[in-house]
């Protein structure tokens, strides 16, 4: 069907003429666009508006300044406001139209109307290039507001004359709409997608008319829909809750997340997630936190960790959701700690390091293993647990004395682990994860210091007594702590290390110059001796308390030895530690095998024994005079060798003591041939265990003092209250020092008057 | 037919602003039509000005400038400049005026970035003939010392302060061809270490003596001098072993002098090129994971003079046997003297990055348009992490003077103690790239010294945390 | 059938109806959106009522020789800002004609939508401006001088800035 002919152009000077003629064809492809509109037509009326603006010509204009608005006018305005006058008349008829529907029909007719409107909105925009091109442009350009090019100015009428009507009506159909879906039926998604898009153009930005903003979805699309998000989960979610489990509840809430995320993909914009995810989390999760977490407390009790993991999955969508899980989860470990520590203190003294040291590690693994799977690892989680575990391990029943008690614990488990006996029972890398283990208990434990203290002298006498398992789990050890505490933490026992090699090689380097220096003779009567040279800073031994005399049958021999290293090593002191040599000797005076039995003595013992070999009987006194031991270490060296029937006293059945009198045993029997005489004696290792304890007090006072030197050194003068303060943070890691204890470091300070007291608690540092 | 003035009024304005400025003038003077056209059309104008120069707001929904009266002002600064039959040293002191006046206002709203700004290549072509550089730049007391034979300071302190801060914002020192003349730094390097000049009404700045807070340029002027040189010097040498170096914001031309030029650079994105670089200096090395630092967006949000981030610092020292034997008499008396003679001792260079912290605003007070910011934060040298005194912490205040500059105090602290001051101005403004000049100084004032020169720039709006991992004992 | 052949046709005022490559056509933003809006298969020849034959052949003859550059959108007007002197050999050789053609191809770009070939109208008018004093300004263009001597004595003190010295 031929469209109906144009009525003829206008005059070039004609706004009346030029607009009706405009109006016909604007009409036509508003309302009957389908019927078409011809090359003729569309030529025409490009042409008239084309013809309209160019008629004015500029020497129109005057000299004079005053007319003078900046260039010429431009043609233009007439067209445009008679445009807007046809839009808004066009648009009052759809509105009231759109009166007529409801619900899904209102849809239906509301995007049919907006399709149709757009399409012809191309149209004219096109047809109206030049008003655009010069006019629109210019009055841009001059910064007036409220212009806009053709096609938005379709969209700005749209949105007054009907959009302002309409919106609550079509919104509240998407919802009804949204609402049904919510509730399981299928509805025709495609139309709230439209409605959505339709929205999103209305937004203008009103400093670039280019440009769009979402301003108009977010106040009048996502504003409402979320707002009947909220309401429609609030009132679901209050009634499921009253009528189910909080974990049954929790997965209806985890479903309903999932459905509404999707929903998103289906017709609504991405821009919405954070708002929608956010309403939604607020009214299923946040609302009713805190009867979930009152029910984490039980989760936790039975250890059912999906549960646990689902509620760590919801409750960290809200802000702030964890912090009080966390708490929670950091009492509970803590109290499975102190009780299984409980468990294991029934033994008191008695207590075996490994029983400590295994109850402690059963917490950590378990809480560990629930951190990583229910609470994905999260670092915070991880620090509870890290809190929870510091709190039992230094403080707990075992600990009730001071917290010194777990790190001398776990150094004696350590030296368990790595001595000898236990060589059997450890494969290398079973080896490997026990130290490993042994460092989860480190990292918690705060006086390292009292650690390395236990642990230097454990090690010093597994190389001493060569008791250790194996170098290669030492070295792993040492390197372990070395990571965690840096290369100062294990300085010393590097150092231990390194005298043990050097000592081999100076041993087989003595024997080479005795065969190359000795005569015959000597060499027959020269004992075979091995010796260690252990660095008196290295090595946490002492010289022994009582004095000795050692046996006439070695002096020549180790004599020797010292005069070998004087001469190596000119200037160096070379002190016997005597409580720690050992030896050998052979008892040929019994003769009741083939095979002399051999008895491995300290110096000690191997001094009194050779006694014997003058006398058969010999005096309490005697012996007293010529070894010069102390009463402490004689009586119970007597002690063994009475109790392995080595020697008989006299009267029968004494103690050592003055008034006694000793003979060798001819008849002595035992099963081995070798026999072990040189047995650490219960006393003695307790009283060492609180020497050490001791000398740490010693050695913190000294840190302590030389901590708060070096600070008073840099300020020169500071308050008491901040050096205190100052003085703890720099040695916190190695332990935690108490405040009373730092005053009195201070004040001995003042009194060596290494400090003074200024005006007020201000201390000054004393050059 | 169809001409000239039957072209419809959209049509006119499409070919007007095609056609010169200059041309536009005359063709304004053949007849009313046209003049009446062309007179105040304003949006004709701005099309021609925009054609060639940067936008001077800062913002285009700003009240827009007079179009016409600005372009016709950078069209008579160019006449002057350009026609070559003057001689410039004799250039009056009127024309010096309006042409530096034109100068600063190109140089102060030059767009950013400076490489792709329209009066980046107004102002190449002002001075491609470098005797325009000697008539506008070159008059500063400085040049009756220093300089080639067509140097010369002028009469005039108006004239001297102008010139020395063109100077300042051309950046590049105008130090004369060895064999023509005398070199400046000598000349500046005494000025800069004249103990005199740091006087308790200059504030020990770079400051006029009156205690008015006005920069004196001809001060910064010799600073920048300095700087230049011991710069230059210390990039070629460190250049010889381990190739390219960063660049200071002083090498390129007129850059950076417009406010809000700075542009933050991401910090981690090259961190491998960063590395290099730094290594390059001995920096002590950043390995393990290097994060940046939460900027703290309420306090920084009120900050206007942009002081969060990392930065850049110069520091120059003289041997201090080589500053007391230049500033005092035998008997310890400060000399006073009319005019610094040259000092050629040779100094010592400290390359600092910074980082910086706003702590707190102090709102405008009576009379002040912008609030008081303080800082604090750390400085780490980048040539060695054995020196002691190598890093320090640092705290400061940035206000405007009265006279609208913005002004940088600041002290260093070591161990807990504050040892330094210094005091300079940004060059170019708020938040501008080329950052700023200044003195250093003992924090009391000690008429002893010692002091030097100083500049700082920003590097990047990103703070990167520091890896500073608490030791598990103290040294003992 | 190879669509860049294809071709369309147009009648000019002077009802002269011309054959044009469809491509060369659309250099025109008006015939473009024409073509685009009404289908792209028309039969129909498109009147153009205010381009008689002579500048229509002009205006085609330039549309062929740039049928190929990138199209000109409305947006990138800030960047093909050109100093007046800057127009191509070819472009400066096709504008080498009457002063009544000239302005008469600048009106035909106009209201055809061809910026580019606007641009090298006005660029041209205005190197007919450039350098010339107000004198031969007038006489390039016949205009005619109707100031008072009052008036161009103010207009002088007005331009003095842009005068040599």
């Amino acid at each position: 069907m031929a469209p109906t002919p144009m009525p003829p152009m206008p005059g070039n000077d004609d706004p009346v003429g030029t607009w009706s003629f405009l109006e016909s064809g604007v009409d036509r492809i508003m309302t009957n666009l389908r019927e078409g509109i011809d090359m003729k037509a569309y030529m025409a009326l490009y042409t008239a508006i084309h013809n309209f603006c160019t008629a004015q010509k500029i020497v129109a204009g005057s000299f004079s300044a005053q007319h003078n608005r900046g260039g010429a006018h431009l043609l233009g305005e007439d067209l445009y406001n008679h445009l807007i006058e046809y839009l808004r008349r066009h648009l009052g008829g759809v509105q009231a139209k759109s009166r007529e529907h409801v619900d899904e029909a209102l849809l239906t007719f509301y995007i049919k109307e907006w399709n149709r409107y757009t399409t012809a909105a191309t149209y004219n925009n096109h047809l109206f290039q030049y008003l655009n091109r010069h006019w629109v442009k210019r009055e841009m350009d001059e910064g007036k507001k409220n212009v806009y090019d053709i096609y938005t100015l379709h969209l700005v009428r749209w949105k007054m004359d009907m959009f302002d009507h309409t919106h609550k009506s079509v919104m509240s159909s998407v919802l009804k709409l949204v609402e049904k879906q919510r509730n399981g039926e299928t509805i025709e998604t495609s139309h709230i997608k439209s409605v959505v898009d339709s929205f999103v153009s209305l937004g203008l930005d009103e400093s670039d008319s280019k440009k769009t903003t979402l301003d108009v979805y977010k106040q009048f699309f996502e504003k409402p829909f979320l707002e009947s998000t909220a309401a429609y989960y609030k009132d679901e979610s209050t009634k499921f809750i009253q009528d189910n489990s909080i974990v049954e509840y929790m997965k209806k809430a985890e479903a309903r997340l999932e459905e509404e995320k999707e929903r998103i993909s289906l017709y609504l914009l991405t821009e919405i997630t954070t708002p929608l995810m956010r309403t939604c989390e607020t009214a299923l999760i946040a609302d009713h936190s805190i009867l979930l977490r009152e029910e984490f407390q039980n989760l936790l009790n039975e250890d059912r960790r999906e549960d646990l993991g689902r509620m760590y999955a919801l409750l960290a969508r809200i802000p702030d959701g964890l912090d009080p899980l966390r708490n929670r989860f950091e009492a509970h470990v803590r109290k499975a700690g102190l009780m299984a520590i409980d468990k294991v203190a029934v033994d008191g003294e008695n207590l075996e390091p490994k029983v400590y040291v295994d109850a402690l590690l059963e917490v950590h693994t378990q809480y560990q293993d629930l951190v990583n799977t229910a609470f994905i690892g999260e670092s915070e989680f991880v620090r509870s647990l890290d809190n929870a575990c510091r709190e039992f391990v230094n403080r707990n029943k075992v600990c009730k004395s001071g917290s010194t008690k777990s790190p001398e614990l776990l150094a004696k488990y350590t030296d368990a682990l790595l001595k000898k006996s236990s060589a059997k029972l450890t494969e290398e890398d079973d080896m490997e994860k026990m130290l490993s283990q042994i460092m989860t208990v480190f990292k918690y434990i705060e006086d390292k210091d009292v650690f390395q203290k236990f642990y230097s002298r454990m090690l010093a006498k597994r190389l001493v007594n060569t008791t250790s398992n194996s170098d290669d789990a030492e070295t792993s050890m040492i390197s372990k702590l070395k990571e965690a505490c840096g290369f100062e933490y294990t300085n010393k026992l590097q150092r231990m290390f390194q005298d043990m090699q050097i000592s081999k090689d100076l041993n087989s380097s003595f024997k080479d110059w005795c065969q190359a220096n000795l005569d015959e003779e000597s060499q027959k009567s020269a004992v075979d001796a091995t010796y260690m040279i252990l660095g008196t800073g290295f090595w946490p031994l002492n010289p022994s308390a009582t004095s000795f005399l050692p046996p006439q049958q070695i002096v020549k021999t180790y004599e020797r030895f010292q005069n070998f290293y004087g001469n190596k090593h000119q200037g160096r002191k070379l002190t016997w530690l005597w409580q720690l040599c050992k030896g050998e000797i052979r008892a040929n005076y019994i003769k009741a095998g083939k095979i002399p039995y051999t008895f491995q003595v300290s110096s000690y013992q191997m001094a009194i024994l050779l006694l014997f070999n003058d006398d058969d009987s010999i005096t309490y006194e005697d012996i007293e005079e010529s070894t010069k031991l102390s009463k402490e270490t004689l009586d119970p060296s007597l002690g063994v060798f009475l109790k392995a029937k080595v020697l008989n006293v006299q009267p029968e059945s004494s103690k050592p003591g003055p008034g006694t009198s000793y003979s060798l045993n001819h008849g002595f029997k035992n099963k081995k041939v070798k026999v072990n005489l040189n047995i650490a004696i219960k006393s003695e290792q307790k009283q060492e265990t609180e020497d050490t304890h001791k000398t740490i007090e010693e050695d913190r006072k000294l840190l302590m003092q030389s901590a708060i030197v070096r600070i008073m050194k840099a300020r020169k003068q500071e308050k008491h209250q901040a050096l205190v303060a100052e003085t703890i943070t720099q040695i916190k890691s190695r332990f935690t020092p108490k405040v009373s204890d730092i005053k009195k470091c201070i004040d001995i300070l003042l009194e060596k008057e290494y400090l003074e007291r200024q005006g007020g608690d201000e201390l000054a540092y004393l050059a | 037919m169809p001409g000239l003035l039957d072209l419809s009024a959209e049509l006119m304005q499409e070919v007007l602003k095609e056609v010169d400025p200059e041309d536009l003038a005359r063709l304004s003077s053949t007849n009313r039509a046209l003049h009446s056209f062309i007179t105040g059309n304003r949006l004709l104008w701005k099309e021609l000005f925009l054609k060639t120069y940067d936008d001077p707001r800062a913002r285009p929904n700003e009240p827009e400038p007079d179009w016409h009266m600005r372009i016709s002002g950078h069209v008579l600064a160019k006449k002057l400049l350009l026609c070559g039959d003057n001689v410039w040293n004799h250039m009056d002191n009127e024309s010096f005026f309006a042409i530096a006046d034109d100068v600063q206002d190109l140089i102060f709203t030059a767009s950013t970035p400076f490489m792709n700004s329209q009066n980046r290549k107004a102002l190449d072509m002002l001075f491609k003939e470098t005797s325009n550089l000697d008539t506008l730049m070159c008059k500063s007391s400085l040049f009756d010392d220093a300089g080639s034979e067509t140097q010369f300071g002028s009469e005039d302190s108006k004239v001297r302060q102008l010139s020395a801060k063109l100077h300042v914002l051309l950046g590049k020192s105008m130090e004369p061809y060895p064999r023509l003349a005398k070199p400046l730094h000598p000349y500046a390097r005494g000025r800069v270490y004249d103990l005199s000049q740091y006087t308790k009404e200059s504030y020990w700045g770079p400051f006029k003596n009156d205690g008015s807070q006005d920069v004196d340029w001809e001060k910064v002027e010799a600073i920048m001098v300095v700087l230049n040189f011991n710069f230059q010097l210390f990039t070629e040498r460190v250049h010889s072993h381990s190739g390219s170096l960063f660049g200071s914001p002083w090498d390129k031309e007129f850059f950076g002098c417009a406010a809000n030029s700075f542009r933050s650079k991401p910090l981690l994105c090259k961190a491998h090129e960063a590395a290099e670089r730094a290594n390059a200096l001995a920096c002590p090395s950043n390995s393990g994971t290097r994060m940046l630092e939460e900027p703290s967006m309420d306090l920084n949000s009120q900050d206007p003079y942009g002081v969060a981030g990392t930065w850049m610092r110069i520091v120059c020292f003289l041997d201090y046997h080589d500053l007391y034997a230049y500033n005092f008499n035998i008997d310890g008396t400060l000399i006073h003297r009319e005019r610094s003679p040259p000092l050629s001792s040779r100094e010592a260079i400290r390359l600092i990055t910074i980082k910086l912290r706003v702590s707190k605003i102090i709102p405008p007070g009576a009379g002040e348009t912008l609030p008081t910011v303080e800082f604090k934060g750390t400085s780490r040298s980048m040539h060695t992490s054995f020196d002691p005194d190598a890093n320090s912490k640092i705290r400061g205040i940035v206000k405007l003077t009265p006279q609208g500059e913005v002004r940088w105090t600041s002290w260093s602290i070591f161990h807990g103690e504050e040892r330094w001051r210094s005091e300079g101005v940004q060059i170019g403004g708020l938040r501008s790239a080329r950052g700023v000049l200044g003195t250093w100084f003992d924090k009391d004032y000690d008429d002893h010294g010692p002091a030097g020169p100083t500049s700082f720039w920003k590097i990047s709006d990103e703070i990167v945390k520091d890896s500073y991992r608490t030791p598990v004992y103290p040294i003992v | 059938m190879a669509t860049d052949t294809q071709t369309i046709r147009l009648t000019t005022s002077d009802n002269v109806e011309m054959t044009v490559e469809r491509a060369v056509a659309e250099r025109s933003i008006l015939i473009k959106n024409l073509l685009e809006d009404l289908g792209g298969e028309q039969t129909e020849s498109i009147p153009v009522p205010n381009v008689a034959e002579p500048v229509m052949k002009k205006v085609i003859e330039w549309c062929e020789h740039h049928k190929k550059d990138p199209p000109t959108t409305q947006d990138d007007d800030s960047d093909s800002r050109k100093k007046s002197t800057d127009i191509d050999e070819w472009d400066q050789k096709f504008m080498q004609v009457d002063q009544e053609m000239l302005f008469e191809i600048i009106l035909a770009a106009n209201y055809l939508d061809i910026k580019a070939l606007l641009d090298v109208g006005c660029k041209t008018v205005a190197n007919m401006i450039k350098g010339k004093s107000p004198d031969e300004i007038r006489k390039t263009f016949n205009i005619q001088n109707d100031f008072t001597p009052e008036e161009e004595d103010q207009i002088r003190r007005e331009n003095e800035w842009a005068e040599d010295r």
